[in-house]
């Protein structure tokens, strides 16, 4: 077994443990110290990147690894490096390094910030063990590391009540889901006798091979619900307005961006290989399960004072299109369309990640001038902090959809499959998936207009521009998204090969 | 189903772990106290260990073995499952510290 | 190579102009007021607008010169999706290269550069330049990067840039502080500022309307045919039967048509452009002459093959009814604001009105053209050419009319023909060129308007001729518009430059020192250019003929042989003009008739109109139908307002009282349901778990008794 491919997984432990001794050495808190740590868990991340980039060209090749105990086949921890694997790694890191910068001065306020950037690395590590693993236990184990670092997270700023409330939801809701997903997978093991997912698949594959039944239903449930919970689809979305916002900024982009989309990965990764062989038909459920979160989504986001409210039910929204696009894969529509859905889906998932990111940090950078979350108190503060403002402009227009931005890319990829479908449900779903983009819009829109066209109120005389610090990591994701938007195509080729992988072509 | 069962209690062993899966579900819909709510969690992560090692006996084949892979899942489960509960403590008595409470009723502060 | 890039860089280069402008406006913001610098950059900014349309034009007449030596076709840039099975998938990213669109191409760009220029002096007092440059030059490349696009979802971007344009134009002028003029009688707003936003806001959201269907009318075709790109879909012509099949197939191609009815302002969806003239007068000229409304021509000549096809090769009766609401759209059109030009009192709505009228005539010959039936396997041309030929005359003369109005209205600050009169000899510069144009658009002998609209004419005939009485129809309308169209054009030039000074003029020279300023150069000297465009453009119709039928990939891809053309004056004159006497001499009659009766009434001044208006009830009762627009916009305001009023009472009785209230019940409902199982029901957090649950249950007995 070659450990080399699983470095994208150790180094951010390792640098975890790092920050962790050097931050019970460090006796005082210090501004210096910080530095240390943010440049530690930023090297980390980019190292990850940079490794990551040396995978690209032996992907065809290697496709897992296993750390076996002799026992037998398929007995053991497996690892996968695939291109979804690969194109999920690689969003991770690119968010989780620009947020590892901006979190340098956002939270220069707080203490222990060493535990901040611990528990960051954690996150990221668990999360690429997530698309990385490829047997349940694995999946597990890295699931609830990357939860137990974003309950902590979420709880960062553990003296103020709102962070504490939405960490002990957020807490309990998730573990529910994890315990659902390792119930799935008990009866998953139960029925296969094996833990490695892709063996599942072949074995459910032929030994069930006249049809589905209850105990495998009863599977997909838990599994939709386990993973869902995490995913934010509704109606199991309760936590997730009150647990973004209230993180730190940074968090809330990761968790906005990421970490709901690690769920995703899990829902569908499983489905599929679980169930894709059998030729089922479950993905007509998701479908109608995606069209209702992001009704839901989107009426919860119409009226919203709270921009970072706004932006988490917008993320319900987001979810529900990704997994609008997903859907297809478990559907027994037209291979070659259903491959263009689920390239829209993965897509999404990265230009939302980019979008849903910057529009958090963007937020964050308000917040950290103003302290007020309220819309209505942040009216006409385009005349004062114009260049942040103008990055969440961006990051709102990629994500209402509008031509060239990165989100108009992806949607396109989703809508055209839909189209060509030939399937009514699709048809439909279709309709509801404009009207919710449509809806988005006015929204987005009251947002910018708010921000951009009132006249500067008194409280905000004083405000300045954000700090360059901030900035920065804002036009590096600014950058990113300019670049998708150019080449898109280049982009679309990483995608769809992660797609053939998801869709098992 | 398409199960073939040797162990012929297996119904009798998943029964008991619907039944902890229902008391878990009851427990987190029905109770205030968010200690108890912890209890729940723990509660249905038995159901799932449970199922485990019930079906690591009929994994194991009639030659009387037993695939010790469940075993393994459960005990790191079990590891994971204590990581859980030793943050959600935490977070409890923080929650108790600042709104003075275990009732989760009284957490209700954020509204959509 | 060479030909790709220059296809690319017509549209690509007034873009990258348009977004250079505020990086340098923002610059020049920066710098000292009033210093050397700045006024330098600012010069830069605005001759740069000029420079980067003529270099589009330029561009674009690389093209000419290759599409005339029989080069052309498509050239895909970039593949933005992959492949589904063997076919490019979806949205490919490309040019097309083809008579038409370089056509299009080619005014809408050179016809951008004059009006460049002459905004340079007539905008000049303006103070937000940088939106003004940034929005013109966005125009002009939209408009090109709409006709040069080989797919119909990269021209539907293309579009929206146009329609987004236009309605940031025609506003412009939002800021204005001042009263709105008491005249208008559609639009009643504060201020004038509020009044131009109105205007703005009304012709996006019509055109909205159309846009919908438009994008509707693709998505169908897409679904079925599977791809979006024009090739293609003329290639392989099954996906007419496969709608054909499902009973849409009709209702598809009304559905793309309606993008162009909101577009180019047909009826029913045609208010929005007199309102429209709230915009600068650069904007005007460019909304009517080179872009904008030229889109919605352009879109159901796009699509005319395909259809007339449909009809006539695979033998699809229903089409024929595509192409009639086409020509009865248009004629209806074309008669209905012919008859509001002859009693609108503002200059620019006068020409705004012979807009509307002359792209009626263009769907006329349009829909005429495709009932035509081919004959021995030769396809019949002269629909589509009549349409598009009209179009490129239009625009020189509409160009050069509305340019004139605005000299005129530059030098006398009204925007009332009653309150004009005696200019001749003040602004010859304007005068003749003025005269010319208007000479043109109502069609005489020998100018470009005579030619494209005699076109038309032809059209009708021969398809009366062919036995389909809706031929006779549609010339009648047509003849008679054309006599309408001559009298409000001396109507205007009479009110404008014939006549005694008004009070008005005597008050506007007196402020100006005696007598009106002399012309700029940059304004007149545009003016001239369209004028010799206009006189020149009616002879070399048989060369853009000739260039019209250059359509390789379209030659290709029909059973029937194009024509060969070639330049030659007596087949132009016989068969594609139909310039057979009858229709000739009926012409002449049409416009003597349209013309005496103005010519005494208006420049002769005979008898007084105004008289006549106050003694005759019938006259002024016609005269106010027409003035009011038939009372269109009315109905359509009476219909908003009271839907306003509905939705109102909707809201008080419906929303409020049922809703709100049931919402309460609701709620109070559920506070008691909870005192009642507050024992057993505990806090938010079980709640949520609740919500869970249920989804659980839900989802769970979906899995298990709903067969998928």
């Amino acid at each position: 077994m070659n450990v080399f491919w699983i470095l994208p997984i150790i180094i951010p432990l390792a640098g975890a443990a790092l920050i962790g001794i050097l931050g019970k050495i460090a006796k005082k808190e210090s501004a210096s110290w910080n530095l240390v740590y943010a440049v530690i868990a930023n090297i980390c991340l980019l190292a990850v990147l940079g490794i990551l980039i040396t995978f690209y060209t032996s992907l065809g090749s290697i496709l897992s690894t296993e750390l076996s105990w002799n026992i037998g086949p398929d007995v053991g921890a497996t690892f996968k490096m695939d291109h979804l694997t690969w194109w999920l790694v690689l969003v991770f890191a690119i968010l989780g390094s620009v947020v590892s910068i901006y979190s340098i001065k956002y939270i220069d306020q707080d203490d222990r910030i060493d535990r901040y950037y611990l528990l960051l690395l954690i996150l990221v590590a668990g999360m690429i063990g997530v698309v990385m693993s490829g047997d349940m236990l694995t999946l597990f184990i890295f699931w609830e590391t990357m939860s137990i670092a974003s309950y902590v997270l979420v709880a960062f700023r553990k003296e103020q009540p709102e962070p504490i409330e939405a960490g002990i939801k957020y807490l309990f809701m998730s573990a529910f889901g994890s315990v659902m997903i390792l119930f799935g997978m008990s009866l998953a093991y139960g029925i296969t006798g094996t833990l490695n997912i892709a063996s599942v698949g072949t074995i459910i594959a032929t030994k069930f091979a006249s049809g589905l039944s209850g105990v495998h239903y009863i599977i997909i449930a838990s599994l939709i619900i386990g993973f869902g919970v995490k995913a934010a689809i509704v109606p199991l979305h309760t936590w997730l307005p009150d647990a973004h916002p209230a993180a730190p900024s940074g968090i809330s982009a990761m968790l906005s961006g990421v970490v709901i989309m690690t769920g995703m990965y899990g829902m569908i990764y499983t489905l599929t290989s679980f169930f894709r062989p059998t030729g089922t038909n479950i993905g007509f459920i998701l479908l109608w399960i995606a069209v209702i979160t992001m009704i839901v989504g989107n009426l919860l986001a119409l009226r919203q004072n709270d921009l970072k409210r706004l932006l988490a039910f917008s993320t319900v929204l987001n979810v529900g299109f990704i997994l609008f696009g997903l859907s297809m894969a478990l559907t027994g529509l037209d291979q070659d369309v259903a491959l263009i859905s689920v390239q829209g889906g993965w897509f999404h998932i990265f230009t939302h990640a980019l979008g849903k990111g910057l529009a958090f940090l963007a937020a964050g950078a308000i917040i950290y001038r103003i302290e007020d979350r309220g819309l209505d108190r942040m009216e006409g503060i385009g005349r004062k902090m114009p260049w942040t403002i103008t990055a969440l402009t961006i990051a709102l227009l990629s994500l209402a959809g509008v031509p060239p931005l990165p989100g108009f890319w992806s949607k396109l990829n989703i809508v055209l499959a839909a189209v060509s479908s030939g399937n009514w449900q699709y048809y439909v779903g279709i309709v509801l998936f404009l009207l919710s983009s449509v809806i988005s819009v006015v929204y987005y829109l009251i947002v910018l207009q708010k921000l951009w066209f009132s006249e500067p109120q008194e409280h905000l005389k004083d405000v300045k521009e954000t700090p360059i610090e901030i900035l920065i990591p804002l036009y590096v994701l600014v950058i990113v998204m300019l670049i998708v938007s150019i080449i898109p195509g280049r982009f679309e080729i990483l995608v769809k090969q992660a797609a053939e992988v998801a869709m098992l072509l | 189903m398409a199960l073939s069962i040797p162990f012929d209690n297996i119904y009798l062993i998943l029964g008991f772990s619907v039944a902890l899966l229902v008391i878990g579900l009851y427990g987190l819909t029905s109770k205030q106290n968010m200690i108890k709510f912890l209890i729940a969690i723990e509660l249905l992560l038995d159901a799932a260990h449970l199922n485990f090692i019930a079906f690591s006996n009929i994994v194991g084949g009639n030659a009387g073995l037993v695939d010790p892979l469940p075993h393994v899942v459960v005990i790191l489960s079990i590891c994971v499952g204590g990581c859980v509960a030793g943050v959600a403590l935490s977070l409890i008595i923080q929650a108790y510290r600042v709104h003075a409470t275990l009732n989760s009723r009284r957490l209700n502060h954020l509204k959509h | 190579m060479l030909l790709e890039s220059a296809a690319i860089m017509n549209w690509a280069i007034p873009f990258a102009g348009a977004l250079i402008t505020p990086i340098i406006g923002f610059i020049a913001g920066k710098l000292k007021e009033g210093s050397q610098t700045q006024k330098v950059l600012r010069i830069i900014r605005n001759w740069m607008a000029v420079f980067t349309s003529f270099v589009a034009f330029l561009f674009t007449m690389l093209l000419v010169v290759d599409v005339f030596n029989g080069q052309g076709g498509e050239a895909f840039v970039t593949n933005w999706f992959w492949n589904i099975g063997d076919k490019p998938f979806a949205a490919g990213f490309g040019v097309l290269v083809d008579p038409l669109t370089v056509l299009i191409a080619s005014f809408a760009s050179g016809i951008g550069t004059l009006i460049m220029i002459y905004g340079i002096n007539y905008m000049k007092d303006d103070k937000h330049l940088d939106r003004y440059w940034f929005l013109m030059q966005m125009f002009i490349g939209g408009m090109i990067f709409l006709v040069m696009s080989n797919n119909f979802l990269q021209s539907f971007v293309g579009w929206e840039i146009v329609g987004f344009c236009s309605y940031a134009l025609i506003g412009y002028f939002f800021d204005k502080k001042g009263p709105q003029d008491p005249k208008e009688f559609t639009i009643k707003e504060e201020t004038e500022g509020d009044y131009n936003a109105h205007a703005g806001f009304k012709a996006f959201i019509t055109t909205r309307i159309g846009d919908v269907m438009l994008l509707t009318g693709i998505l169908i075709i897409f679904a079925v045919a599977g791809t979006f790109r024009y090739t293609e879909l003329l290639s392989d012509l099954t996906w007419l039967s496969d709608l054909h099949d499902k009973k849409i197939l009709v209702l598809t191609a009304v559905l793309i048509f309606g993008g162009p009815i909101g577009k180019s302002a047909q009826f029913p969806l045609q208010f929005w452009l007199p309102e429209a003239m709230a915009g600068p007068t650069t904007v005007s000229a460019l909304i009517h002459a080179a872009a904008m409304v030229k889109a919605g021509i352009f879109m159901v000549v796009r699509t005319y093959p395909m259809f007339y096809l449909g009809l006539h090769d695979l033998h699809i009766e229903n089409l024929q009814y595509y192409f009639l609401i086409v020509a009865a759209v248009g004629g209806f059109t074309a008669l209905m604001s012919a008859t509001m030009g002859t009693s609108a009192t503002e200059l620019k709505k006068v020409l705004a009105f012979s807009t509307v009228s002359q792209l009626g005539y263009m769907f006329m010959g349009l829909g005429v053209g495709g009932l035509i039936e081919p004959v021995g396997g030769v396809m019949d041309y002269n629909g589509y050419f009549a349409g598009s030929f009209h179009m490129l005359s239009h625009a020189i003369f509409k160009a050069l009319l509305f340019l004139s109005a605005g000299a005129v209205i530059h030098a006398v600050h009204t925007k009332y023909i009653d309150e004009m009169g005696g200019l001749r000899k003040d602004m010859p510069k304007v005068f003749w060129p003025m005269l010319i144009g208007g000479l043109s658009l109502s069609g005489v002998v020998p100018l470009g308007g005579f030619f494209s609209k005699e076109s038309i004419f032809g059209a009708c005939w021969h398809l009366g001729e062919e036995g389909n009485n809706a031929g006779w129809i549609f010339f009648a309308v047509a003849a008679v518009a054309a006599a309408l169209t001559f009298f409000y054009t001396i109507r205007f030039l009479g009110h404008t430059f014939g006549g005694k000074k008004t009070e008005h003029v005597e008050k506007a020279e007196k402020e100006q020192g005696g007598h009106l300023h002399k012309t700029s150069p940059l304004l007149w000297v545009p003016l001239v250019i369209l004028a010799v465009g206009t006189i020149v453009i009616g002879f070399l119709a048989p060369v853009v003929e000739l260039f019209m039928s250059k359509n390789d990939w379209f030659a290709a891809a029909t059973n029937f042989t194009v024509e060969a053309f070639h330049i030659d004056y007596a087949h132009f004159f016989g068969h594609t003009f139909g310039f057979s006497p009858p229709t000739f001499w009926i012409t002449i009659g049409i416009l003597l008739t349209g013309c005496l009766p103005a010519y005494f009434l208006f420049v002769r001044k005979q008898w007084d109109t105004k008289e006549i208006l106050k003694k005759s009830k019938i006259v002024n009762g016609i005269y106010t139908f027409f003035h009011r627009r038939w009372y269109m916009n009315h109905a359509i305001y009476w219909c908003l307002r009271k839907f306003k009023v509905f939705a109102e009472w909707l809201y008080e009785n419906f929303d409020l009282k049922v809703i709100d209230r049931s919402n309460y019940i609701i709620a109070s409902g559920t506070m008691k349901s909870g005192e009642v199982f507050r024992k057993t029901h505990t806090g938010i957090l079980s709640v949520n778990f609740l919500y869970m649950l249920l989804g659980a249950i839900i989802l769970i007995a979906v899995l298990l008794f709903i067969p998928f």
